[in-house]
């Protein structure tokens, strides 16, 4: 995890990334598939990227304001315990 | 039995001989003669589901706004039926009937085409445009309160307002534009797929009344006020 | 045989739903309480129901001694509703279709509750009123719609006793609503208040608003008891209900009445309506608290139907919505 300002063309935006390893491949992507239907709020100027490499979701967002970047790490690290949880108690996946 | 009796003794003597033709939400619609004239009498009769001083209140003040309004909108050229008795005691309004009438509804319901209905929502329009501009707000706008009169020349259109019980006295625009508001919301939800008849019918609201720009622009606040609403739960 | 499991949490209950070919077979429910005086708000109630929705989930399971692979689609609230404990509902729906296999189904609150209205009351073509904290409409079915009728022009008719109930403080427990309806059948003396009908619409917030600033004074002054106000607000607001609804079944020639949603299943509510329906010849229908109330199950009765006529949701089209108008959904299962 990391959190900097970075320089993007002459606009400073804040940056988060987050990494989270799952068992398996199948359940990285269950996840991401759970957690990117619904669009950030279009104010706030926030973006979020979420992508799987093998077993790892990784997140990227930007954002212009701290307290929004804030809000949404928030939010969304509240729905990764969901999915995660939600994995222990009614998986694995079935097989496919 | 004795309480049937009783029920029975309060009916005025002219209800009796007269025809039930339909229930509304507010009052039985019978078809009699009054003076040797074909009438619709219309009886707000007590509502046993509301607190008795609801009901009171009600209906006697719809039953006089009614009254007040045809009158209102018959001095300014309007087309509303005659007056021709209010008996306050039983709440009863005479009305001339408008014979070999059809509601604008039924009408809308038989059109092969919207394309035959185009004069018709103009008209609807002006002539809303024209009741707006005397200040009367009719407060339950539908394709059923408005009554259509097959004429002998085609290009006229006889178009008659009824059921002016919830109608009130306002310039503001905020009235007029929940007005058609009401009136947008039951002429899409009876007649679906007709948004552009309907589009006609403000343009030609708009261009028949100097004031309603102003409406207008409260008509789509009101839009706006539903679509923003929260709906929790 | 179709089995569906519905997810419905888009105000401050949690519940989870089996329904197998029109049979109830668990619905259990969780309800987010909060102290007097307070609304819910959305990161509470999101909250609340993270930490309860797995074991209702498992709960609803063990009820109807279900597998998950007994479950033939996972229906799910896509909206109206608050944002953050839709997402939450939609989170844990996406997640176990996806580890179950199982099709998802987004569907539409309102029409929930219409659809479990009607598989209860096995009415045939009903009008509906649909009252609760969030929405108030009268609604009847035609060329393949719920059509709008009447509405609303501002809050909701739940949401204006909830707020008075908060300006008297009575207890959310276990609900506000519920609270009113019993302090109303003490209540002797009838206070008039302002009463606003428009044809088939309604307006509520001028009552709030008068009983927000009469409420305090009429009470110290002993003018009228808080049992007095609960009565003259609910005599009011259900007059207006049972008239608008009473207008659009006398615009579209109906003669069944069905009451669906939080607010339907005050008693006084149905009598008023019942002797509305009796005075015209009409049949009311209602349910009680477990099925009008915020449901599970309502969310799996409408998914069986959408279901049954080919509707899925794939997961990048899940996305929740807080808006989302009843007359939007295109109704395939019925003529």
């Amino acid at each position: 995890m990391a959190t900097c300002m970075s320089e993007n063309g002459s606009e400073r935006k804040l940056e988060f990334f987050l990494k989270v390893p799952f068992p398996s491949e199948r359940e990285a992507i269950i996840a991401l598939q759970s957690l990117s239907p619904d669009p950030e709020p279009r104010k706030g100027g926030i973006s979020k990227h979420l992508d799987v490499s093998g077993q790892t979701l990784s997140v990227r967002w930007t954002a212009d304001e701290a307290r929004v970047l804030r809000v949404s790490v928030s939010s969304f690290l509240d729905h990764l315990s969901l999915v995660m949880e939600t994995m222990d108690a009614f998986g694995p996946p079935v097989s496919q | 039995m004795a309480q049937s009796n009783s029920l029975k003794a309060c009916v005025p003597a002219y209800l009796k001989e007269a025809q039930l033709i339909k229930q509304g939400a507010e009052a039985r619609v019978y078809r009699a003669t009054f003076l040797g004239r074909p009438v619709v009498i219309k009886e707000r009769f007590t509502k046993l589901y509301r607190h008795p001083e609801v009901d009171e209140k009600l209906t006697r003040r719809r039953t006089t706004q009614e009254v007040r309004s045809i009158l209102r909108c018959r001095r300014a050229g309007i087309n509303a039926p005659v007056v021709y008795f209010v008996d306050y005691t039983t709440h009863c309004i005479f009305l001339e009937d408008i014979v070999h009438s059809v509601s604008v509804r039924d009408h809308i319901a038989s059109a092969q085409t919207p394309q035959h209905l185009q004069a018709l929502v103009e008209k609807i329009g002006e002539v809303l445009a024209q009741m707006h501009d005397e200040d009367v707000i009719h407060g339950d706008l539908t394709t059923s309160n408005m009554l259509l009169v097959p004429g002998a020349e085609h290009q006229h259109i006889h178009l008659v307002l009824i059921d002016f019980g919830l109608s009130y006295i306002s310039a503001l625009p905020e009235d007029k534009g929940v007005d058609l508001y009401v009136l947008e919301k039951a002429f899409l939800s009876t007649h679906p797929k007709t948004e552009t008849l309907f589009e006609r019918l403000l343009k030609s609201y708009s261009a028949s009344s100097k004031k309603s720009s102003a409406v207008i622009k409260k008509l789509d606040e009101v839009r706006l006020r539903g679509r923003k609403r929260s709906m929790v739960g | 045989m179709t089995v569906v499991i519905g997810f419905e949490g888009s105000a401050n209950k949690i519940g989870v739903g089996i329904i197998r070919d029109g049979e109830v077979l668990s619905n259990p429910r969780r309800t987010y309480i909060t102290p007097p005086g307070q609304g819910f708000l959305p990161g509470e109630t999101a909250k609340h129901h993270r930490s309860v929705i797995l074991t209702v989930l498992q709960e609803a399971l063990d009820e109807a001694g279900l597998k998950s692979a007994d479950i033939d689609c996972v229906a799910y609230t896509k909206g109206p509703g608050m944002g953050a404990p839709l997402v939450t509902v939609a989170v844990v729906a996406r997640t176990v279709a996806q580890l179950w296999g199982k099709p998802l189904l987004g569907v539409n609150h309102c029409i929930g509750h219409i659809e479990m209205g009607r598989l209860i009351t096995n009415a045939q073509n009903p009008t509906v009123l649909y009252v609760s904290g969030g929405n108030t409409q009268v609604i009847a079915y035609s060329e393949r719609r719920y059509r709008i009728f009447g509405e609303t022009i501002d809050i909701a008719v739940g949401n204006c006793l909830d707020r008075f109930a908060r300006v008297i403080k009575i207890s959310n427990d276990p609900s506000p609503g519920y609270n009113i309806e019993q302090m109303a059948k003490k209540g002797t003396k009838f206070i008039e208040l302002p009463y606003t009908v428009k044809g088939m619409d309604v307006s509520f917030s001028g009552i709030l608003s008068y009983i927000e600033d009469a409420a305090h004074k009429m009470l110290s002054t002993s003018q009228c008891t808080p049992e007095d106000l609960c009565f003259s607000l609910q005599e009011t607001l259900f007059a207006m209900l049972v008239e608008i609804t009473e207008r659009a079944m006398a615009h579209c020639g109906s003669q069944e009445v069905l009451i669906v949603g939080g607010v339907g299943c005050n008693l006084r509510l149905q009598e008023m309506m019942g002797v509305m329906c009796k005075e015209r010849g009409a049949r009311i229908f209602a349910t009680d608290e477990s099925f009008c109330i915020d449901n599970g199950a309502m969310i799996a009765q409408a998914g069986w139907e959408m279901f049954r006529s080919g509707h899925i949701t794939e997961l990048s089209d899940s996305w929740i919505t807080q808006r989302y108008r009843t007359d939007e959904v295109e109704v395939t299962w019925r003529d």
